[in-house]
Formats: C-alpha cells, structure tokens, sequence
C-alpha cells in the first residue's frame, strides 16, 4: 500500500493545514509531492506548538510544518511576479493531482487543467454566496458545525476543543474527494475539478443534530450527554467510562455490587435516565484506585474505561512503543502510519 | 447553488465515481457506518450485513431507545426503523439480515465475496477470523477483496483488545487530556468525536485499498486503528512534547497564537458567539465595531502579547458588548469587518441555517416509517462525478430478497432454506 500512488506526481499549492494533510496522506503512499510556498515561507510553517524557526529549511520548522509536509519537495515561487507566476504555472501543468486555495486563484486556471488531472480546491468556506469572503479558523468552524455547542459545562461557556481538528477533517475529506475521481479516472482517462470546504468537512463530523432536530424539534446541548458517559478521578489521574454493556462488569470493577439490584439502574433504559446518579456513585469508588488498576480492571471484564492520556503518558505507552507510532529519527521526531495494510504471517 | 462549471454529464457520471464498486459492511454505530456511508454517497453499492441478534447499536433495540431519537418523539411500531441515529448514518446502503452462527448464513457471504470488492468491519480484533469470513478465508475465494478491520487499538499491543468507544478512545489517544476549563480536570467532546475521525479515515484506506489493487492486481487487509488514526490529529503537539516541548495546558478556549479567543454570551439562554482575533488588523476591527471609545489605544491591549496576557480583562469588555446582541448579528457584523467568528450553533440553528443550505449541504429524504425528513451531507464535491444522498436509510432486512435472489441468483428454495434455518431473518430478536 505504501506504493499505491507510486509514479503520480501531486502539487501542493495551498498554505493551510487542510491541503498538506490531503498532500500527506497521498505523499505517504507513494506520490511525488511538491509544495509551492510564498517567498517567506507558508503560513504553517509558523502556527501550532513552538519548536524549530519559521523560516529555513523544513526541519527547522514548526512540528505542525514538519508532522504535515516531512519529505515533500518544496518550491519557492513570488507569485507577485509574472515570472513567479508563469513559474508556478509551469509546475502545475504536468501534475496529476493539483491542490490549491483562494491564495492560488490569480494565477491557477483549473479549467485547463481538469482535462487530465484532478484539480482540487480546498477552502475554508465556500466562495461564492452568503459565505463569500469568511474569514475562519479552528474555533469558528467548531462553533458553526454544533460540536462547539454540546463541549463543556452547562454552567460555563462552550468549548472548541483542541488543535486544528477542522482542518484535519477537510485535508482527509479532500483526500477521499481526489483519491475517489483518481478511481474515476482510470476508468474513463479524465480529470475533474472538486472540491471541499472546512465548513462541510466540520458539519459532516457533528453527531446527528441536523437529523435530531429534523425528527421531532429537540437539540442535545452540554446540560447532558446522549449517553452513560463519566469522567471519573482516581488517585493519580482521570479516567472516562462509557457504560453501554456490562453492567454487571462495571459493578465488578468499581467493587459496587449494590447497584446491581438499585431499581434507580436496575435495566438499560433507568439507568440511562438516572446515569448522572451512577456517576456520583462511582465517582467515590474510582477515588480507591489508580487510573491504571482502573483501567486493568474494567478491561478485564469487557468494559469500555481509559485513563485520559497525557502527551508524556503516550511517549512511555507500550501500545506506543509496539505499535511504532512515535519514530525518532536524527534528533526529530514523526509519526507512525495512518493506516496500514497486514502482512499475512 | 453550484460554485462550479455547469456541464452535461452520463448517466455512468451521476452515477459516482465509486459506480461498480461493491461493499459487504458488517460494521455498527458510527464509525464503520459513515465510512461505508461515504463510499456509498461516492456511488459503491454497499450491502449492510445485520445481525438479528445483536442489531446495530444504533437503531437501538426493537423495545426504542431514547425517546429524542424518533419522528415526533415517537418510537412508533418498528423503533428500529424509525431511529435519527441510524438513519443518518445509513442512507444509500441495502440491508441484508443474517444470523452468521446459523447454518448457510456464512455461504451467503461466500457467495457475496466472489463479486465484492471491499469487506469491512468494526468488531473487536479476532471476530472475523472466528466468523470464518477474514481476509485469507475471503481472498482465497476472490484474490482482488480488500478487507478493512477498524479496531480500537492496532493489534500486537498490551491494548489490542480494548474495549473502545468514542470517548474513551478520546481519552486515550491523547486528545482529551489537551481540553479543558484550565481547573485540572479534563473535558471530552460533547460528542464521540472519535467516531467521524475513524469513518473518514477508513473511507481513506479503502480508497487508497482500491487504488493500489489497480497497480497489483490484488486486494489487501488493512488495519484503521482508530486511535492511531486520530493520534494524526494532534500530532503537532505529541512531536512537540517529545522534542522536549513545555506540554500544552488547557485553557478553556485560549490559545498559543490569538487574542481574544473565546465565547462570548448573547442574548438568549446558552446563546454564544465565538470571536477570534489573531492580528492587530482583526484586533482593529473588532474595536471599530465594539466603538468604544479609547479600546483600540488601551495600552492593555495594544499588541497581541499584551492583548494575551489581560484576556481576562478583553472578556469582561467583550461580553458586554455581546450579551443582549443576536449571536449571528453579531458573526455576521464582525464578518463583514474582518473579523473571523461565529456563532455557536445548535442543532436547531443548523437545521435552520441558510448558508448550509444554500450549499445543497443538507438532502431531503422520504423514509416509509421515519417519514420526510432531512438529513446533512458530506464534503465530497465532484464536477463531473458527483456523489450524492440519494436514499433513505433501509429498514431492517429490507434487501434480503433483493440481494439473495437477484444479486446472488439463489433459487426461492434456497432462499426458504435459510430463512427455515434462522440464516436470513426479516425482523430482529425480541
């Protein structure tokens, strides 16, 4: 699988998060991945966890640069100049896949190019109508899909998370998009022109609101969740419960046997209703345990419990470790496969 | 409104560019079901594999489920057929019932796999070997299956078997412990968020499955360790750590590079608006439409560092400009100006929202026990080969005529045989 684009040659000219992912992604299995970056460097080479310098060659960049474009070839192009311009053309022409964002719209005509290549436009929202001319960003497209909505306490503002999930959705949306009319194309011998949108890409990861709200007029909000969820503190750290079978199980593994018989729990469908009062229950009992005997022991009998892990607890993980999902390499660090094909013993 | 050229494309064009391309889903709740459901928007034929036993969790139980997943609040006759949660998930799929621990059950997905291209599951590791339909059982009756397991955890691990579900696999992955108010103690996402993340991702390595079975001629098992996956998501911040980085400490919506960078209360209950501010210019902005006078010369807030280290202060201004104010007003007015922000959404606003849309974002759909409803759509946008919502989600074993006798060709006898035997069933357990 690691070769399943081998010979295909991708272009990346967008300076988002989005676009390198889908780049990466394709990068990873084989293709010839080229960035054209502004003079000065692309915007992400700047953005995420400090480490590394802004400017200068990649591994003296940003880790959110170097965990998305590691091993692509990088072009400086000053497209303000029509001999950037006519320069940036001249690499776009002979690609198989083109990625590029509204930065690339005064000097990419996609027309041309979608005879025989995929040509993919990836922007935050789109560019016509209503939404023409939004500005986004992580935040403010978590707060437009409703996931923003249902994420916190009831009695506190909202939350948008962490990081640029938006943005990691579109980049793997756009790379379903290019890689599915890569299919289309070794039947038929054409490109085409596609798109995605981080707006699309972000409402398409909300759990059923649209469908709820359509069926009979109620929202979720963060008053409750649709579900026996807790988050629980043990002795030296948390842990998240998701209660849906095994009740017996669970009982076992809080050492709670009375809530076996408890008429408040006693079948699936109180026990949802009254999970808020489980949860008290149980928040007493995992303060007897560490996060990881917890763990041990609601693993043992099939219930779904985790310690929330610490970026620190994933560098020791032995999951980690067996799995190679942090590699080191020369001082700098990326991580293992997004998915990966067995090999039969 | 189409953003795209106009163009006059085949019927084999409406047709997507996964047309051909067949998928035997054996997978449940969310993840499995919105990967299958994204190759069936992109025009594959996917035949869902149900279990009368052990339905997907996701059209709960044949007693209903919580009253907020139904028409009208109703569970109706069929709950199972009338379930929001499902029902999103599984539109353009056909439903095949089967009791693979039943005599026959398995020779029908013997028979399925000699013309399929994809098997995909999201049991726990080990459950499709034992089933009899892996990937060596399976390719040795089609060399070209693609076989796509999504576990939790990958195999080989002290996790492998896990018991994973969306936020517990948040949780371990790392992404929770990186969200919270800043009082210590963490904050998952309201929703399995883990869940989409797998989904797209397994819609990804089928695609990339397809795709390299063009180059060999042969199909391949392939492993979505969900968790892993989603490790991706937050990778800037695990390299940062283990490059010696200081760990990234939540704080409510405050961020490395923005200020202010929050939710601020509208008028209404639980009404918000998020504003974002990465640079004096937003910063300028945002002061021109708060018009207060002297903010933009306040020497608290002059630069973005300083404007970071008083956002406490920035809040208290902010919010009384905000509270009393429409939240999309407010999104909108700051919009026009420069400003990046938004309101927080609920679900109702969604349903409402006429930029969704005005993007044809949401499909219209008639299901004969769920009614007329709609329902969101994906971010899959093709000129030529478009893909689309098309259909309703099927209700329970609505295909098993369909695919037994005119897919496969099995005779009505042998039909009759494995309905008698309990292999193929028309409603689930009790």
């Amino acid at each position: 699988m690691k070769d399943a684009f081998s010979g295909l040659s991708v272009v990346d000219a967008t300076g988002s998060i989005a676009g390198n992912y889908c780049a990466k992604l394709l990068g990873s299995h084989g293709a010839d991945v080229t960035m054209v970056e502004p003079v000065g460097g692309s915007p992400v080479r700047r953005w995420g966890p400090p480490g590394g310098r802004a400017d200068g060659p990649e591994d003296a960049a940003s880790p959110l640069f170097r965990h998305l474009n590691a091993g692509k070839r990088s072009v400086p192009v000053d497209v303000a100049t029509d001999t950037g311009r006519r320069a940036a053309r001249g690499i776009v022409e002979a690609a198989d896949v083109v990625l590029y964002d509204q930065r690339a719209e005064d000097w990419l005509d996609p027309g041309p190019l979608a005879e025989r290549a995929v040509v993919c436009r990836i922007t935050d929202f789109p560019t016509a109508g209503r939404w023409a001319g939004w500005s986004g960003s992580e935040m403010i497209h978590q707060a437009l899909s409703g996931v923003m909505y249902v994420t916190g306490s009831p009695d506190r503002q909202p939350l948008y998370g962490v990081g640029h999930r938006a943005y990691f959705a579109a980049g793997v949306s756009a790379y379903i998009t290019v890689t599915s009319a890569l299919l289309e194309r070794g039947r038929s011998g054409r490109g085409q022109r596609t798109r995605t949108t981080v707006l699309e890409s972000s409402a398409a990861m909300a759990q059923n609101f649209v469908t709820q709200y359509a069926y009979n007029r109620t929202f979720t909000t963060r008053r409750r969740y649709p579900g026996m969820l807790s988050i629980l503190k043990c002795r030296d750290a948390w842990v998240i419960l998701f209660a849906l079978r095994h009740f017996d199980g669970l009982c076992e593994t809080f050492d709670v046997p009375e809530l076996l018989t408890d008429p408040r729990f006693v079948d699936p469908v109180v026990r949802g209703a009254n999970w808020h009062l489980a949860s008290d229950i149980l928040a007493a009992a995992a303060a007897r345990f560490t996060a990881d005997e917890l763990v041990d022991r609601g693993q043992r009998r099939k219930v779904s419990i985790e310690k929330v892990h610490s970026m620190a607890d994933l560098l020791r993980s032995e999951q980690v470790r067996v799995r190679g999902m942090v590699v080191h390499d020369n001082g700098r660090t990326s991580l293992g496969p997004v998915f990966r094909s067995v090999v039969a013993s | 409104m189409s953003e795209l050229a106009s163009g006059s494309p085949t019927p084999q064009d409406i047709a997507g560019p996964l047309a051909g391309v067949q998928v035997v889903d054996f997978t449940s709740a969310w993840a499995g079901p919105m990967t299958t459901r994204s190759l069936a928007f992109l025009g594959a034929t996917v035949i869902k594999i149900e279990s009368p036993v052990t339905m997907d969790s996701w059209r709960g139980s044949v007693h209903g489920a919580a009253p907020e997943r139904f028409p009208d609040l109703v569970p109706g006759e069929r709950p199972y057929n009338r379930n929001s949660y499902f029902n999103t998930q599984n539109h353009d799929k056909l439903s095949v019932a089967l009791n693979l621990k039943k005599p026959g059950a398995t020779d029908v997905v013997y028979a399925l796999a000699e013309t399929s291209d994809v098997v995909i599951a999201n049991f726990s590791p080990g459950v499709l070997d034992r089933l009899g339909l892996g990937h060596d059982r399976l390719s040795a009756i089609n060399p070209r299956i693609i076989t796509v397991e999504m576990p939790a955890f990958g195999s080989g691990g002290p996790m492998t078997h896990h018991v994973g579900m969306g936020m517990t696999m948040e949780a371990a992955c790392g992404m929770t412990g990186l969200m919270g108010y800043g009082d210590g103690k963490p904050v998952p996402t309201g929703t399995a968020y883990m869940d989409p993340i797998g989904g797209l991702h397994g819609a990804a390595a089928v695609l990339t499955a397809l795709v390299d079975r063009e180059r060999t001629g042969v199909g391949q098992r392939i492993e979505v360790a969900q968790t892993e996956a989603a490790m991706h998501w937050i990778g800037d911040e695990l390299i940062a750590a283990a490059e010696g980085g200081e760990p990234w400490e939540p704080r409510g919506n405050r961020v490395r590079d923005a200020a202010p960078h929050d939710a601020y209360p509208c008028a209404g209950t639980d009404e918000w608006v998020a504003i974002a501010v990465f640079d004096d210019d937003q910063w300028r902005g945002l002061c021109a439409e708060i018009g207060r006078d002297g903010l933009v010369d306040d020497p608290r807030f002059a630069t973005s560092d300083v404007r970071w280290q008083n956002q406490d202060d920035l809040a208290d201004v902010i919010g009384a400009w905000t509270s009393g104010q429409d939240k999309s007003a407010v999104a909108q007015r700051l919009q026009r100006a420069g400003v990046p922000a938004a309101p927080v959404q609920n679900g109702a606003d969604i349903w409402g929202c006429p930029g969704l849309r005005e993007i044809g974002f949401l499909a219209t759909l008639d299901h004969p026990e769920a009614g007329t409803h709609d329902y969101p759509g994906l971010a899959y946008r093709l000129e030529r080969t478009p893909g689309a919502v098309r259909r309703a989600a099927p209700r329970f074993g609505e295909h098993n005529d369909h695919v037994l006798r005119e897919v496969l060709g099995f005779g009505a006898e042998r039909v009759a045989e494995l309905r008698a035997s309990g292999a193929v069933a028309d409603r689930p357990a009790s």
